[in-house]
């Protein structure tokens, strides 16, 4: 059963909607800022926030006059935590884009996966913050919200969804195994439609600063100059740049789409998940060649003929020096072919969410016959990896691959074929 | 404080938790569920008013709450212990 891509969504600090996505990654929009995300150290680090916005403005714009729809969706979503209340948004633009608010299916066959683990930190800090002295005044609300499957219980409510449902986890890779699992879930028959949403994940100050201890954490150099300090595969990479962003992609069956009459976006032709026996932070040039291999051999296809790398490229001094040296060995015989890029230059690093976030970044590229380029690329650690320099228009993309790995040894990539 | 007092404290709370329920609706004799509430609802609106007079209720205790009457007594009955 193939599997293919029917609706989009998405949420981050340089767009609202995939309209304003696509036009960000064209025109070189950076979206991160200086905040002082750690109140106490009087600190401002460079993040990919996104700004404060009218929870309720936004709700009604997606909801395109459905006045009904957007009261229901305001009720169940009113005082849930904020990573639920936003992932609600480009779910919404995601299942109008699939046209699923017209369509006469059975919701037992709609399922949803949520990509995110510990997505509501920043909502246990301000709890703890606030109950630690007066325990016994707690809301007894939180019982319900401090599960991620707050969010699959809410995005299950507000569109009728009632198929095979969960969150999944996996660290920085969490969204490619989300992708990867409602694609395994549609190709066995389970449900004939996914929606795999991964909401923001709401750091709280304790794994910023852990972060920043580990070293993980970049943006010393360019304190100052927050949208120089996300640069990978630069020479000035210093480390990740924490991003918030919400992804949100409808995953449909060929059946469904044909009885539907939709028109699909790309298809889902490989995916695959290749641990490294490693629980600590460390890349591993093995365990990404396997991932990268594994998923084009599944997709039925050949380095030669990928022609777009959608690179894990976060920013960090490891990571990328590996990335490279794996993306080099895998298609050293056609390195010419191939463009390789990393979204994380204009969002930072969405942690959950980053690889649904380049998912969508890959398709609109693949769509719009564009490749958006690599900030801060002044110089490439590699010169012989054809990395995008500056957006080239009139390319078109046949097959892509999107490289997402994640702390704990998680390697996964994504192989998307465009739909014509 | 007084009963009235009490009770004014505890309307602004059904109306910050139901939201939906016009202020007129709100009388001493209902019940929260009589006014759409459910129960999560009411647990929400007796910790949060809890919480505004520094006593506590334990869960026990409000089996025999039937309306927002009887919760403006056991509130009564605790800030005066």
């Amino acid at each position: 059963m193939k599997v293919f891509v029917s609706g989009m969504g998405v949420f981050n600090s340089i767009a609202h909607n995939v309209k304003q996505f696509e036009n960000s990654l064209k025109t070189n929009i950076c979206g991160i800022k200086s905040v002082e995300y750690l109140h106490d150290m009087k600190v401002s680090l460079p993040i990919g926030m996104i700004e404060k916005f009218s929870l309720e403005d936004s709700l009604r714009e997606s909801c395109n006059q459905d006045e009904f729809f957007y009261k229901n969706t305001l009720k169940s979503i009113k005082r849930s935590p904020y990573v639920v209340q936003t992932a609600v948004i480009p779910a919404i633009e995601a299942w109008n884009y699939a046209q699923l608010n017209n369509s006469d299916i059975d919701m037992g066959n709609v399922g949803l996966i949520v990509g995110g683990q510990n997505i509501s930190q920043m909502y246990h800090y301000e709890m703890f913050q606030k109950y630690r002295e007066q325990l016994e005044y707690i809301n007894p609300t939180y019982a319900l919200h401090y599960m991620d499957t707050d969010c699959v219980g809410t995005l299950s409510e507000v569109f009728g969804i009632k198929g095979e449902s969960f969150s999944v986890g996996g660290a920085s890779a969490t969204s490619n195994v989300a992708i990867i699992k409602g694609y395994q879930q549609i190709k066995f028959g389970i449900n004939d439609i996914c929606m795999v949403a991964s909401p923001i994940n709401h750091l709280s100050p304790l794994e910023v600063q852990a972060f920043y201890n580990l070293g993980a954490l970049g943006g010393r150099k360019y304190r100052n100059l927050p949208k120089e300090a996300c640069r990978p595969f630069d020479e000035d990479h210093e480390g990740f740049i924490y991003g918030q962003g919400i992804g949100v992609l409808i995953l449909e069956s060929e059946d469904s789409v044909k009885r539907r009459k939709v028109h699909p976006l790309v298809e889902i032709i490989g995916g695959s998940m290749v641990l490294d026996s490693n629980r600590l932070s460390a890349p591993s040039e093995d365990g990404e060649y396997l991932a990268i291999k594994k998923a084009i051999k599944e997709a039925g296809l050949m380095p030669k003929d990928i022609t777009y790398v959608n690179a894990h490229g976060s920013s960090s001094p490891k990571g990328d020096d590996v990335e490279a040296k794996v993306i080099k060995n895998i298609f050293q015989d056609d390195l010419s072919n191939i463009h390789v890029n990393s979204t994380k230059s204009f969002t930072g690093h969405c942690l959950n969410s980053a690889g649904i976030t380049e998912a969508i970044a890959t398709i609109l590229q693949m769509k719009g016959d564009f490749l958006h380029s690599n900030l801060n690329l002044h110089k490439p650690i590699d010169n012989d990896i054809p990395f995008v320099r500056n957006t080239l228009e009139h390319i078109s993309v046949k097959y892509g691959i999107n490289n997402s790995f994640g702390f704990g040894g998680i390697n996964t990539c994504l192989v998307l074929k465009n739909v014509v | 404080m007084s009963k009235e007092e009490i009770y004014q404290i505890l309307k602004s709370n059904i109306i910050l938790i139901l939201d939906e329920v016009p202020e007129e609706d709100i009388l001493i004799h209902k019940s929260i569920k009589e006014l759409g509430g459910n129960s999560i609802d009411r647990v929400e609106i007796v910790t949060i008013t809890s919480e505004d007079l520094n006593v506590r209720i334990p869960a026990e205790e409000l089996g025999s709450v039937k309306n927002i009457e009887d919760l403006v007594n056991k509130f009564y009955e605790k800030v005066v212990q």
